[in-house]
């Protein structure tokens, strides 16, 4: 390992004063994926309801039924406000050598992948992105799918800037 | 190379157009058999025969129309520039294939009974990557399926020299610097020393079964098996014949566990030389594992109690081969010394200095939070009481005292185990109550790290973090925010180094 001598100083390095990844302020993303995620869990709403009302034109138990009605009160209206909540959490920011992300509002999470790990990077879109003009930004890395992140609700061009941007770095980075 | 064969898009055999109407009609014959089979016993009226022979002659038509089509569309050829094999295909649906030369992985020929009365041949590319990737060219020519063999197995190999040679260089001397053999006795404490926990799992589930067995014919024939009971020589002597049992079903797992070790483990060798670790085993498939340093995601050392004493070590490395297929080697060598451990680790990481080393435990509020969650289910059991009337309150109490006990215990054990150390150049997380593993990786070998924030930790300023390797994921739970400078300089680590982590 002759080569990694060769490169190698030991300064020291104060841990404080190296740029600090919390400090970060995120970019939000469109409101549009606010509506894509209500739209979603509207239709799994209907649903349910359609099953309900399945349920209570065969008369099955009365009590039951009434539980059942309780439960999916319960379950969809607080994944309503979860969605609002989630909305605000959801946040990206791109630092000189690595890309953040951040959701999640019971549970707060930042993944931070930096360039020169990334393999590589996708824009997806279905058919709801589409209607709404919104897309989702891909980025694999090999730390396996709790490494890789998706960014969703970003404006069709800025999706493709960043990935252009990312694919950039990912190139200056191949050695 | 003869310049450019096969550098233009071509078709298979005209041939072919009758292999895929062949195959796709007796594809629908086979989807089909059980209603033809049906239609012909019953004994159909003329009128639906006429209609049946029409409908089959129309289907009959739609797949030759299918497979003319099919034969137009597709195509293949080498494409010299780009170094790729490409196949265009698919009549609803095109897809577009290019395999890099450097992705070929196997080409073959072959063909079954249909294929060899038509006189064509199936041609086979296998990549490494997914399924999905396979090439298979189901009609052609033996003439050309010799030529596309040759030419394809040229390009690959010429490749596969390139990539050997790149690897080989400067280390043609493979100089054996150590060698670590399991012996027979080694091997021997390894099977005795590892799976006894299966065997204890093993009796426990065989007295419960008797018991259970024992309780419910008692209910139906207590009268009865008093009287058996009565004609047995004494408590002692059925007691005596359970041990003796117990015993058996111990000794059977225990070699049981031993014979697994040999066949696994039988002649494993490690060896040192020069540019990597070559490791062998196996009684029946024999493998052979080449470690490279820079390859090694992530190392695992465990050993338990007894083995420690026994100076036993199990160590497993998670390697990353191609970027493709990540997490598909995983190797597990049981039974080195910690001196062997430590040649290994002083192999495989040879930048080793010792800067600064902060340790980090997690928060009480960690132990608490698990012991509720170990809780639970002895109060839930609480409910059982009163279904099922053979448990009496004392004896639930009973059982559920000692279950707490056990639980409180194990999980202070736990809490205490689990400690996340950062050094300049490695991240060391240890944990395990009986088996204890100790896991670490080069800092510069991560691919991200995430950081998570339960609402409920907020105030407390705890944290969870991820760390993502390419060997797996490695989380430590509930550790207090002091620790974010030291994963700011691990992002400082990785993004200024330049070293290629595989």
């Amino acid at each position: 390992m002759a080569s990694v001598m060769e490169n190698f100083t030991n300064r020291s390095i104060d841990i404080a004063s190296l740029p600090q990844f919390e400090e970060v302020s995120f970019q939000p993303i469109s409101k549009s994926y606010l509506i894509k995620a209500s739209l979603q869990n509207l239709v799994f709403l209907c649903i349910a309801v359609i099953g309900w009302v399945v349920l209570f034109y065969f008369e099955i138990n009365q009590n039951q039924l009434i539980l059942l009605f309780i439960g999916i009160v319960l379950f969809f209206g607080f994944k309503f406000w979860n969605i609002s909540q989630l909305q605000k959490n959801y946040g990206f920011a791109l630092r000189e050598k690595d890309i953040l992300y951040r959701r999640g509002y019971l549970v707060n999470k930042t993944t931070v992948v930096p360039f020169n790990r990334i393999q590589h990077a996708s824009i997806s879109r279905d058919v709801l992105d589409k209607m709404l003009k919104i897309s989702s930004l891909k980025i694999f890395t090999a730390g396996g799918s709790g490494s890789d992140i998706i960014i969703p609700g970003l404006a069709p061009d800025l999706a493709l800037r960043l990935k252009e941007a990312l694919a950039a770095k990912l190139t200056a980075n191949e050695f | 190379m003869n310049s450019n064969l096969f550098g233009v898009p071509q078709r298979q055999s005209e041939i072919g157009i009758l292999l895929i109407f062949l195959t796709r009609i007796f594809n629908l014959l086979k989807g089909f058999w059980a209603i033809i089979v049906y239609f012909l016993f019953t004994g159909p009226s003329v009128e639906t025969l006429v209609y049946i022979v029409m409908g089959s002659g129309v289907i009959s038509v739609l797949v030759l129309l299918y497979s003319y089509v099919y034969y137009r569309r597709f195509l293949f050829h080498i494409d010299y520039e780009n170094q790729e094999f490409v196949l265009q295909e698919g009549v609803f649906n095109t897809e577009d294939i290019a395999i890099p030369f450097d992705k070929i992985q196997q080409v073959y020929i072959k063909r079954n009974i249909l294929q060899r009365l038509l006189n064509v041949n199936s041609f086979v590319i296998e990549t490494a990557g997914s399924k999905k990737e396979e090439i298979s060219i189901k009609a052609i020519s033996h003439e050309k399926a010799n030529q596309l063999l040759a030419i394809l197995i040229k390009v690959k190999d010429k490749y596969s020299e390139e990539i050997t040679n790149i690897e080989t260089t400067g280390g043609t001397a493979n100089k054996q610097f150590w060698t670590h053999e399991l012996s027979f006795l080694t091997l021997l404490k390894i099977g005795i020393s590892t799976n006894y926990l299966r065997g204890l799992v093993l009796i426990f589930a065989f007295f419960t079964t008797i018991y259970n067995e024992v309780s419910t014919v008692s209910e139906e024939h207590s009268e009865t098996i008093k009287n058996y009971l009565n004609e047995l020589p004494g408590p002692m002597e059925s007691v005596s014949v359970f041990l003796f049992i117990a015993v058996i079903v111990l000794l059977l797992s225990v070699l049981i566990t031993i014979a697994e070790v040999f066949i696994k483990y039988f002649n494993l060798k490690l060896t040192q030389t020069k540019e990597s670790l070559e490791l062998e085993m196996g009684l029946n498939t024999n493998t052979k594992i080449s470690l490279q340093p820079r390859r090694v995601q992530l190392l695992q050392v465990i050993t338990n109690p007894v083995q420690k004493w026994l100076n036993l070590y199990e160590v497993r490395i998670s390697l990353a081969n191609s970027e493709d297929e990540l997490q598909k080697s995983k190797i597990k060598s049981p039974g080195l010394d910690q001196d062997t451990v430590a040649k290994m680790n002083s192999f495989l990481y040879t930048d080793q200095f010792s800067g600064f080393e902060e340790t980090f435990s997690p928060d009480k509020i960690l132990l608490v939070r698990r012991l509720i969650i170990a809780l639970i289910p002895a109060l839930l059991s609480y409910f059982v009481v009163f279904f099922v009337d053979a448990l009496s309150f004392t004896s639930w109490l009973l059982l559920v005292g000692l279950y707490t006990v056990i639980a409180i215990i194990w999980q202070i054990l736990m809490f205490r185990s689990l400690s996340l150390i950062i050094s300049e150049d490695f991240i060391y997380k240890k944990s395990g109550v009986w088996n204890k593993t100790e896991k670490h990786f080069e800092i510069y070998k991560s691919q991200s790290i995430s950081i998570l924030q339960p609402l409920w930790y907020e105030k407390r300023n705890l944290i969870n973090i991820v760390f993502h390797t390419a060997g797996g994921d490695i989380s430590f739970r509930a550790v207090n925010k002091n620790i974010l400078p030291y994963i700011n300089y691990m992002f400082y680590k990785i993004e200024s180094n330049s070293r290629s982590w595989m």
